[in-house]
């Protein structure tokens, strides 16, 4: 090691371990003066640069880890919070479009437009009903009946004939009189539909099992509905004769 | 069958919580052992506490954030000075800082004549070129090797040790040059 280099490595780092530099710096009293002399400036140095520091340094900094820990957690949480909604917003717009498809809107659309064939919803409702009430027999005394159609400002008189079932119902969200006489060959089934339902009316309809009529009565529909074999002027007839109906 | 797996979940979480306790552990020594001098680092070269303590709360966040990927403790110190030298690095990329006035810390210089006073030793170093001072800092303050400060700056271990003789040098000479004039001054 030459003398510019131990000078070098003297001031710049006398606390260098290399063996080459510790064995130069043992050769002569004036290299090892050197090199305590550059170790007190060091040291000098040193304890100047120990400047003081904040009391409570390590622990704000513990302090603000924690705190970018929970937002962490919080901004997990919302992103959590963000998915969910998604999927809550996706299958919310999903759900009606599902529906149209499933079963096309021609219901909704037609309550809110043209009024409904009063003959259509008659023959399904008779349909749909036709499990409640194949079986039914309430054998349904004249009183029954009349507490019943006094809703509808009728009275009916003997002569009605059977009637299995009497019972209100709702006719496409009209409350209507829903009653299933015994006709001449089967049941025979009678609504008493309000006029305020305001359904188109429709003196005669039939689908491919059923048939039916209606004409106004006061202050309501008189539907009636049966099978196709069944003489429905018959059922007509006696429901003129055998009810009351105030004007 | 249900046994086992409920059985394995349950320790497989508790070796996830004994994981986070190891991890705050370490990063809590971590932060015991060098914040001081991170500080001392940050506060000579920005010359300002706040921004020398903010330094070092980023540091720290940021080592927390991948400790895991801090294998050997022994190179915990270089990583945590080269995470603070980027963030200071950034910090001027931020914003342009009004640079110090080497003149601001001068003016008070005459007053104490004793040849060892920190203060003005303080002034003297803080008025050394960055290329002379941030070695100098490096060695002192984080009491690292040549070679590892050769690795922090990338620079060759030669130029490292050329420029800690020169910031000395400088030093030095400056230390006795003010020396000399407040003797003169009161002589």
């Amino acid at each position: 090691m030459d003398d510019i280099l131990f000078r070098h490595t003297a001031i710049a780092t006398p606390n260098d371990k290399s063996e080459e530099f510790l064995k130069r710096t043992m050769s002569s009293d004036a290299s090892k003066n050197l090199v305590d002399e550059s170790k007190a400036f060091d040291k000098l140095l040193k304890d100047s640069l120990k400047v003081d520091i904040p009391d409570d340094l390590a622990d704000k900094i513990m302090l603000e880890q924690s705190f970018a820990l929970e937002r962490d957690k919080n901004i997990s949480a919302r992103w959590h919070l963000a998915i969910a909604a998604s999927v809550a917003f996706v299958i919310g717009l999903s759900i009606p479009l599902i529906q149209q498809t499933v079963n096309p809107p021609v219901e909704v659309a037609a309550v809110e437009k043209a009024p409904e064939d009063i003959g259509n919803v008659a023959l399904e409702m008779v349909k749909n009903e036709y499990f409640l009430t194949a079986k039914a027999n309430e054998n349904a005394t004249l009183q029954a009946v009349n507490a019943k159609l006094a809703v509808y400002g009728a009275q009916a008189q003997e002569g009605l004939g059977e009637v299995l079932f009497v019972n209100y119902c709702s006719f496409k969200g009209t409350s209507a009189l829903h009653m299933i006489l015994k006709g001449e060959k089967g049941r025979v089934t009678v609504f008493v539909v309000p006029e305020k339902g305001n359904f188109k009316p429709a003196a005669k309809f039939s689908n491919e099992h059923l048939k039916g009529m209606s004409e106004p009565m006061g202050k309501a529909n008189l539907v009636i509905v049966g099978e196709m074999d069944e003489p429905l002027e018959m059922t007509q007839e006696k429901l003129r004769e055998s009810i009351k109906w105030d004007i | 069958m249900n046994f086992f797996k409920s059985k394995r979940n349950k320790s497989s979480a508790s070796s996830v919580i004994k994981d986070m306790n190891r991890k705050q552990k370490r990063y809590e020594s971590l932060v015991n052992v060098y914040s001081a001098d991170l500080y001392r680092y940050a506060l000579w070269i920005c010359r300002d506490s706040e921004v020398a303590q903010d330094l070092v709360q980023e540091t720290c966040l940021r080592a927390w954030k991948s400790i895991d990927s801090l294998l050997d403790d022994k190179s915990a110190k270089a990583w945590l000075f080269t995470i603070l030298r980027r963030e200071n690095a950034r910090r001027f990329e931020r914003k342009q800082l009004s640079l110090v006035d080497i003149d601001d810390y001068e003016v008070a210089a005459e007053e104490d004549t004793s040849p060892y006073d920190k203060e003005l030793i303080q002034q003297k170093i803080a008025a050394l070129p960055t290329d002379y001072k941030e070695p100098l800092l490096l060695q002192l303050i984080a009491g690292f090797t040549a070679e590892e400060i050769a690795a922090q700056l990338d620079l060759n271990k030669n130029t490292v040790l050329t420029r800690l003789f020169r910031a000395k040098n400088l030093l030095k000479t400056n230390l006795k040059v003010e020396i000399n004039n407040t003797g003169e001054a009161h002589g």
